[in-house]
């Protein structure tokens, strides 16, 4: 099985990945405690919470934005992000 | 039907990640389809997704209980309470979410064997 690869194209080129709106996060740090993949991280400095590795994100899941009170996390636009995966998977050789 | 036998579903996190990279979730699935009291098990790819609550839908049709061994219980009571709902199945009977994550083939297994037990025993209870 490939591991950095989804649907044929290496993962890293890929833009999903969660994205915060301070303005309304109030760091309960729920997204970070539910994904398992290290793709948040907590600091002592603010902001308190980064999205240290989006290339961790599993690609089209949004469960950590689901345990958002205030509604703080987005994603890219599916459809856009899958015209990209089929334009680089082209680029890549069709695989 | 008091011995109908759950079915498992297992989910995967698109199987690219991390979160299961400890497991060997083909031996993980073969054991418990074959060794544990299920009707059956099998894998989905992203239950969350938009195909998951398509299949979902189509799925809970047939009004089997179903264990969901995938990621944290309280998150998929959220995502997934609609589609048990518009099916007409009871959350707390029906539905039991199992949190596998970070686990061995082993713990998982053992984790899944514990859990049907004890929903067998709140069932008969
Ligand atoms: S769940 Fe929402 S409010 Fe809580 S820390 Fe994460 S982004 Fe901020
Ligand atoms: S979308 Fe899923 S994989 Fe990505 S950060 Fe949230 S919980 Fe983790
Ligand atoms: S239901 Fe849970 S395990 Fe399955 S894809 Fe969504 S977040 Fe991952």
């Amino acid at each position: 099985m490939a591991e950095n690869t989804f649907m044929g194209v290496p993962r890293e080129k890929i833009t999903w990945a969660p994205v915060i709106d301070y303005s309304r996060c109030n760091y309960c740090l729920e997204c970070a405690k539910f994904c398992p993949h290290q793709v948040y991280e907590v600091r002592e400095e603010e902001p308190r919470l980064i999205v240290a590795n989006p290339t961790n994100c599993v690609v089209f899941c949004r469960a950590c934005a689901k345990t958002c009170g205030p509604d703080a996390i987005s994603f890219p636009e599916k459809s856009w992000v899958l015209e990209a995966i089929k334009a680089l998977r082209q680029e890549e050789g069709g695989k | 039907m008091p011995d109908e036998k759950p079915g498992l579903i297992m989910c995967v996190c698109t199987g690219k990640c991390p979160g299961f990279a400890k497991m060997d979730i083909w031996d993980f699935i073969n054991r418990v389809r074959v060794e544990l009291p299920v009707e059956y098990g099998f894998i989905h790819p992203q239950l969350c997704e938009e195909d998951g609550d398509r299949f979902l839908a189509d799925f809970l049709k047939a009004h089997r209980k179903v264990m969901i061994a995938a990621c944290a219980p309280n998150m998929q009571n959220k995502m997934f309470r609609d589609a048990l709902k518009a099916a007409g199945m009871d959350l707390k009977t029906d539905f039991y979410p199992l949190d596998i994550r970070d686990l061995t083939t082993e713990e998982a297994f053992q984790k899944v064997a514990a859990a049907l037990a004890d929903w067998e025993a709140r069932s008969d209870g």
